[in-house]
C-alpha cells in the first residue's frame, strides 16, 4: 500500500489494513455455514436439557470467534482491540455467573406453573410438609429458614422491623407491636398478604409456594398473640378446599384448565414425531 | 499488508484517485487516525455487547425459572425461519467482508455491489421477521398481557413471558439489523460517489465492524430462542 504517510506506523497498530483474501473470506463463512448445520442437528439429539443448552451455546461462541477473529479481523489486530473484546465478554460472564449465584441458592418452591396461583400443595424443590395449614414443628422451621432469608433484612431477624433495610419512610411492621395485629389475625390472611403484597410498601411474593407461604405465615404468627382459628371459609380462600386430605384437596397437582382434546391429540402427535 | 497480491486500484483506473486522508492534529498520521477510529469502534463494540445482555440474563433466568413453559412456548417458534435467517445474516456477513477487502483495494465496483448484496440480505431477514411476527399476531401468541392463546396457555402458562422476551429480544436484534440498513444505504451512495479507496475506507471498516456484531448477536439468539430438544 504504497499512499500510507508513515510506514513506521503500520506495524505500530498491528496489520492495520489486513487484507482478507478472498479464499479466506469464503472459508470462513463455510465454516459457520457448517457450524449452523451442527448447532441444528445437536437439538434434534436429546442429550438431557442441561447439555443441549450447553452444547448449543458452546457452538455459537465458536462461530462467534470465528466471525470475531475474521471478519472483524480480530486476529490480525492490535492487541488492544483483542482485549476490548475479551473484556466484554468478561463482562457478560460476570452478569451471568453472578446472577445465577442468587438464582440457584433460592430454596424456595417456586414453580408458579398455574394463573390459580393458591397452590394447595407444594411443586418444585420445597418440603412436602403434610397439613401446611396448621402449625408444626416442621412447618415453623420451614418458615424461620425462609424468613431469614427473605423477611429479616427489612422485619429484623426477630421480627422487630429493625433489619438492616428498614431504614424506609414506612417502617416495616414490629410484630412484636399489637398494632401489627389489628386486622390480620390468621395464617390465611399472612398468606394472601404474601401473595399479593401490600402495595407501595411490600412487595408481593407470588414465586413462593403454597407451603412456604404457610411457613411463613405460622413462623411470623408466632411473633404475635394467639391466632384466630381457622374456618373452612377462610382456609377456601387460599385453596385449602378438603381438610380431611394431607395436601388440602388440590390433589397434588397445580388445577390446569381444561385441554381440548383435539389440541392434545395434535400435540401428542407432534411429539411423537 | 497484502503485498504478495496485486494491487489494482481501479479507483486510479477511473482516472479518479481517491486522495490520501488529511487526519485531525492531534494524530500523527492519517493511520494513527484510522487505528483511533477502529479502537472506537470496538469500545462501541463491548458496549453493544454489555447493551444486549441484560435481555440475554432476564430470558437465562425465567428459563430456568419456568423451564416447562418456556420449552413449551418455544416450540411454537418455527426454527426453520429462524434457520433461513441465520444463513442469510451469515451470508450478508460474507458480503460485508468482501466490501471492506475491495475498498481496501480501492476495487469500486465490488464495493458497492458487495454492499448492495449486503442490504438484500439485510431486507431479507426483515421480512422472514415480518412473516413470523404476523403468524404470532395472527395466533395471538403476544406478549404480557396481549397474549390471547388459550391453548398453548394451558400447557405453558408462562408464555406470555416467554413472548414479552421474544419480541423484546428480537425486536431490539431486529431494529439494530434495520439501523445498518439505513447506514449501509447512505455507504453504497457514497461508495457509487467515489468516496472510498485505498487511502480512505474508515466508514466502510466501521460499518462492517457493526454489521458483523449484528450476526453475532443474531448467532446467539438463535439457539437460544429457537433450538428447543
Amino acid at each position: 500500500m504504497s499512499h500510507h504517510d508513515n510506514h513506521k506506523d503500520d506495524h505500530e497498530f498491528g496489520d492495520l489494513h489486513h487484507t482478507l483474501s478472498k479464499s479466506t473470506t469464503r472459508s470462513t463463512l463455510v465454516a459457520l455455514l457448517i457450524l449452523t448445520i451442527v448447532t441444528v442437528i445437536a437439538s434434534r439429539i436429546d442429550l438431557g436439557s442441561s447439555w443441549n443448552f450447553m452444547l448449543a451455546m458452546a457452538i455459537a461462541s465458536v462461530k462467534a470467534l470465528v466471525v470475531t477473529m475474521y471478519f472483524m479481523g480480530l486476529k490480525f489486530d492490535h492487541i488492544e482491540n483483542r482485549a476490548i473484546f475479551y473484556s466484554s465478554v468478561l463482562f457478560i460472564l460476570t452478569f451471568i455467573i453472578l446472577t445465577a449465584t442468587d438464582i440457584f441458592t433460592r430454596h424456595s418452591d417456586w414453580q408458579v406453573g398455574t394463573r390459580d396461583v393458591f397452590l394447595a400443595q407444594k411443586s418444585g424443590s420445597g418440603p412436602n410438609i403434610k397439613r401446611p395449614w396448621e402449625a408444626s414443628p416442621e412447618i415453623l422451621a420451614h418458615g424461620k429458614k425462609l424468613y431469614d432469608i427473605n423477611c429479616a433484612v427489612c422485619h429484623g431477624a426477630e421480627g422487630k422491623g429493625d433489619g438492616p433495610g428498614s431504614g424506609l419512610p414506612i417502617k416495616p411492621r414490629n410484630f412484636h407491636d399489637a398494632v401489627a395485629w389489628k386486622n390480620i389475625r390468621r395464617g390465611s390472611d399472612l398468606n394472601t398478604m404474601l401473595l399479593k403484597g401490600i402495595a407501595p410498601y411490600m412487595p408481593a411474593y407470588a414465586q413462593l409456594g403454597s407451603t412456604d407461604r404457610w411457613g411463613l405465615s405460622h413462623y411470623v404468627l408466632s411473633f404475635g398473640p394467639a391466632p384466630v382459628v381457622e374456618d373452612g371459609k377462610s382456609l377456601a380462600a387460599v385453596g385449602i378446599v378438603d381438610t380431611t386430605k394431607d395436601d388440602g384437596g388440590a390433589g397434588g397437582a397445580p388445577k390446569q384448565r381444561q385441554i381440548p382434546i383435539d389440541f392434545a391429540v395434535k400435540r401428542y402427535i407432534q411429539s411423537a414425531k | 499488508m497484502a503485498a504478495h497480491e496485486t494491487q489494482v486500484d481501479s479507483s486510479e483506473l477511473d482516472g479518479y484517485v481517491v486522495p490520501a486522508q488529511h487526519h485531525a492534529h492531534h494524530f500523527r498520521s492519517a493511520d494513527h487516525q484510522f487505528a483511533t477510529a477502529k479502537q472506537g469502534m470496538w469500545i462501541f463494540v463491548l458496549q453493544e455487547v454489555l447493551f444486549f445482555s441484560p435481555l440475554f440474563v432476564a430470558y437465562l433466568i425465567f428459563k430456568f425459572m419456568y423451564f416447562e413453559s418456556f420449552h413449551a412456548a418455544a416450540k411454537e417458534l418455527d426454527w426453520v425461519l429462524g434457520a433461513v435467517n441465520t444463513v442469510i445474516l451469515l451470508i450478508s456477513s460474507f458480503t460485508m467482508a468482501r466490501a471492506v477487502t475491495a475498498a481496501q483495494r480501492g476495487n469500486r465496483a465490488a464495493l458497492s455491489e458487495n454492499l448492495f448484496w449486503t442490504i438484500l440480505c439485510a431486507f431479507g431477514f426483515l421480512i422472514v421477521k415480518y412473516l413470523e411476527y404476523s403468524h404470532k399476531f395472527h395466533v395471538g401468541t403476544l406478549p404480557g398481557s396481549f397474549f390471547h392463546n388459550d391453548e398453548l396457555l394451558a400447557i405453558a402458562p408462562q408464555a406470555p413471558l416467554f413472548f414479552t422476551l421474544y419480541f423484546c429480544m428480537t425486536g431490539l436484534h431486529g431494529l439494530h439489523v434495520a439501523i445498518g440498513i439505513g447506514i449501509l444505504i447512505w455507504l453504497w451512495i457514497r461508495s457509487k460517489r467515489g468516496d472510498f479507496g485505498v487511502n480512505y475506507y474508515t466508514p466502510v471498516e466501521m460499518t462492517g465492524l457493526y454489521w458483523h456484531l449484528v450476526d453475532l448477536v443474531w448467532i446467539y439468539l438463535f439457539p437460544l430462542l429457537y433450538l428447543v430438544s
